[in-house]
């Protein structure tokens, strides 16, 4: 499942629901390259193609992912005239989502899925209306999986590892191997006071945080697909260059 | 000063999240052999979260042996006061939030003024030990286009973080989307959440 858009080639029409609002979308893999096409429907006439990476496939990043969830699979409904197996990801703590996801029978792919809170509330939501399959992968056997582009680096809060850093810049990226946050630091805008905050937009929570430092003070933001005692567990571990940890 | 007024004037400071670890390890030392402190503890969190407008957590969780647990079985902290006040404020944060499924932030805990100058790095979060979800429990929801209102500060500054946090929402976003791309089992939904992207390269080390 976490590998199947690498796996096989498609084109279908999704449905994305989040917020209240509802996005319809073509959506294609192509065989050649390592990119997807995407259109959005009806956010305008004639609407432009945007293009989406096709991640490596990786079976040391599911292993990861089971560390931190419980899986669980059952049969499925019917999708885009599809038989589906429905794995739930239930978290094991309370440091990430619970994620619901129909599985192409055939083929893995994830045909819906649904995010949920840790108040079982759901946050977002996609599901295939229609979808044409254009051929399989040949290597896409297990054997043949290759980790050549998930490395993971330290652990971070509990099941986030750091996957992504540039300090120069203040940027840091953590995944739990199916979640994903991002740490951005900067100076905090003049005449901030320091305090924190937070907004959520379907499944992805922003957290700002702004500190007062012998500099003057900086902005810690986490966007990320986790609940707010993550981001501000995430928060909590940024550190100055100097200090060892 | 007798030795229960240094009692309660450390559980206040616990409470303040400014507890230093070795503060933090004698009143839980006094906790365990006091059951009046213990019972005040107690009463002084269900108290702080009712007048923060908080759900109150069960009577009956008793926090301080998750607590000690985590500060035995974690690493020593550093020397530097700065470090020992963020592991203080992570072990209680980590506990009572992953017990209670509370989303809403205590602002009894303050934030740890931990980062001096920009760049730097994120380190493992001591006592940040994962405990069993509860996953059928209600917690206060960070909703839908809603902000969390963290009072610690009052009504301005968190209208402050309010709109912060949605300026670095909407300015972040894209950058996020690419790095969440690489994890998400339909990687176009991470762009799908940006409205109208173009997608830039992952954050490279």
């Amino acid at each position: 499942m976490l590998q199947a858009s690498s796996d096989v080639t498609f084109e279908g029409t999704v449905l994305f629901e989040r917020s209240g609002s509802r996005q319809f979308l073509t959506v294609a893999s192509t065989a050649e390259g390592n990119r997807g096409e995407l259109r959005r429907m009806n956010a305008g006439a004639n609407p432009r193609s945007e293009f989406w990476p096709i991640p490596s496939r990786s079976l040391t990043r599911i292993c990861h992912v089971l560390e931190v969830y419980v899986p669980r699979l059952e049969s499925g409904r019917i999708i885009a005239g599809r038989s589906t197996q429905r794995l739930t990801l239930r978290p094991r703590d309370t440091l990430r989502l619970t994620h619901l996801v129909d599985m192409d029978q055939s083929t893995g792919l994830p045909l819906a899925m649904i995010t949920l809170d840790l108040d079982g509330q759901m946050l977002e939501r996609y599901e295939y209306a229609a979808i044409e399959y254009e051929s399989v992968i040949p290597d896409a056997s297990v054997g043949n999986v290759v980790d050549a582009e998930y490395k993971r680096g330290r652990n971070i809060v509990p099941g986030y590892f750091l996957i992504s850093e540039n300090p120069d810049r203040g940027l840091f990226v953590v995944s739990d191997g199916l979640a994903t946050a991002s740490v951005f630091v900067e100076p905090l805008p003049a005449g901030a006071p320091v305090g924190e905050g937070a907004i959520i937009e379907g499944a992805t929570l922003t957290y700002t945080r702004g500190v007062r430092s012998g500099s003057g003070g900086l902005l810690i933001s986490v966007l990320g697909e986790v609940p707010f005692v993550t981001a501000r567990l995430l928060a909590d571990a940024v550190r100055p260059p100097l200090e060892d940890s | 000063m007798t030795a229960e007024d240094r009692d309660r004037e450390a559980l206040s400071a616990l409470m303040d999240g400014e507890a230093q670890e070795l503060e933090l390890r004698r009143v839980l030392d006094s906790i365990s052999s006091d059951p009046s402190l213990r019972e005040r503890w107690r009463r002084q969190q269900q108290v702080r979260e009712r007048l923060q407008g908080q759900r109150t957590h069960a009577p009956d969780v008793d926090v301080s042996i998750r607590v000690r647990e985590v500060l035995d079985t974690g690493r020593s902290a550093s020397r530097n006061p700065i470090w020992s006040m963020a592991v203080a404020a992570s072990v209680t944060l980590a506990v009572v939030m992953g017990g209670q499924q509370l989303l809403i932030p205590s602002s009894g805990i303050a934030p740890a003024p931990v980062v001096s100058e920009l760049g730097g790095a994120v380190v493992p979060v001591l006592g940040a030990q994962p405990v069993q979800a509860s996953l059928g429990a209600r917690s206060l929801p960070v909703s839908n286009r809603q902000t969390a209102g963290i009072q610690s500060a009052g009504q301005s500054v968190a209208a402050v973080y309010e709109r912060l946090a949605r300026d670095r929402y909407h300015r972040l976003n894209g950058r996020h989307a690419a790095s969440a791309a690489q994890s998400h089992p339909a990687p176009y939904i991470s762009y799908v959440r940006v409205p109208e992207i173009k997608p830039e390269a992952p954050v490279s080390e």
